[in-house]
């Protein structure tokens, strides 16, 4: 059949199994979707264990289904399962040993990606003052109308001045704004990485970006939200440790 | 298809090997990890455990015998001809779904 809206309803326990010839369907779990196409299966999870959908589940487009039995697709459903397991363990984090590589750094180098979009757009909007209060008066002066001007800004400031706290709260503070108001994952994303690689000391900053990185993740249906909340459970039994 | 028995915490089958068996639950407990989720699979519907040889990739949990166990382990050909369009095959699938929704906090 051919399909665009709502396929089942929330509370509704699925009772098809529906395969996916063509188009794409979103299903939503813990406030995160996930967009299913070609090949999966419709609230495969819900359909299996006879439970209620939390959210509706719909077709973004026309999308094409076909009705299958569970014991006609027996091991192509495992394989979907083990493709979810993979995605777990592809997610997890060992909490014991963290490593770099677990903060999903898309570039190497942060800077690079805050350099090239300094350079393509020509908005470096002045020099930062030699002077730290100043430098600090000027960031905080910027409106948002300017946000990319204070990412570079705030990049320069973090440089110069890395023993500066406030370093981190104006990476927090920008980042949230990109995010807000430009709509930019990736800059959002990458500022918050600078907290924890540049303020690793300063757990209360740290804890606030892992949770705005998970906030971010989760938005955009990338379930690598996981390793963000853990390291978040994990911050805050540190700071109350702490405290 | 034949039945074999393990001792508290002996390894049934482990994360990332590939063998060609598929095994149900007997009689007792397998203690069953995966992505530092754990669970127990008993008995009681009777469980199975290492559908992944079903179509032949790696394991992707480790189970442990959680005291005296006997299983009954078949090879593909026997599980799919016997048990997977059967209560057994079906709740093979369930127990198998459950526990990847559970490890990843959908349900």
């Amino acid at each position: 059949m051919k399909i665009e809206g709502v396929i089942f309803k929330k509370g509704e326990i699925p009772k098809k199994l529906f395969k996916i010839v063509s188009g794409t369907v979103r299903e939503t779990r813990n406030k995160t979707y996930h967009d299913l196409s070609k090949g999966d299966y419709v609230s495969l999870v819900e359909y299996l264990l006879e439970i209620p959908l939390e959210e509706d589940v719909v077709a973004m487009e026309e999308s094409e289904l076909i009705d299958v039995s569970y014991d006609e697709e027996y091991e192509e459903i495992i394989k979907k399962i083990i493709s979810l397991r993979k995605i777990l363990y592809e997610t997890s984090v060992d909490l014991n040993n963290i490593v770099l590589d677990d903060f999903n750094f898309e570039e190497a180098n942060i800077d690079n990606y805050l350099e090239q979009i300094e350079s393509l757009l020509t908005l470096s909007g002045g020099e930062l003052p030699e002077d730290k209060n100043e430098a600090i008066e000027l960031i905080e002066s910027i409106e948002d109308d300017k946000l990319l001007t204070k990412v570079n800004l705030v990049k320069k400031f973090v440089e110069r001045f890395p023993e500066e706290q406030i370093g981190a709260k104006f990476l927090i503070e920008t980042a949230a704004k990109v995010y807000i108001v430009l709509n930019d994952k990736y800059i959002a994303k990458s500022l918050l990485k600078k907290v924890l690689l540049t303020y690793s000391q300063l757990l209360d900053y740290c804890y606030e970006a892992v949770k705005t990185l998970e906030s971010i993740y989760k938005d955009e249906g990338n379930i690598i939200f996981r390793r963000y909340s853990k390291m978040a459970k994990v911050l805050e039994v540190m700071i109350r440790g702490n405290a | 298809m034949e039945t074999l028995e393990f001792n508290e915490n002996e390894k049934i089958i482990e994360k990332d090997k590939i063998e060609p068996y598929v095994y149900i639950i007997k009689s007792g407990k397998v203690k069953v990890s995966i992505a530092g989720y754990e669970t127990t699979l008993t008995d009681e519907t009777p469980d199975v455990f290492g559908l992944e040889a079903l179509v032949g990739q790696p394991y992707t949990e480790t189970c442990i015998a959680s005291g005296y166990v006997k299983v009954i382990r078949c090879e593909k050909s026997e599980f799919m001809d016997v048990y997977a369009k059967t209560e057994v095959g079906k709740e093979a699938l369930k127990s198998f779904m459950r526990r990847t929704a559970k490890a990843l906090g959908w349900i």
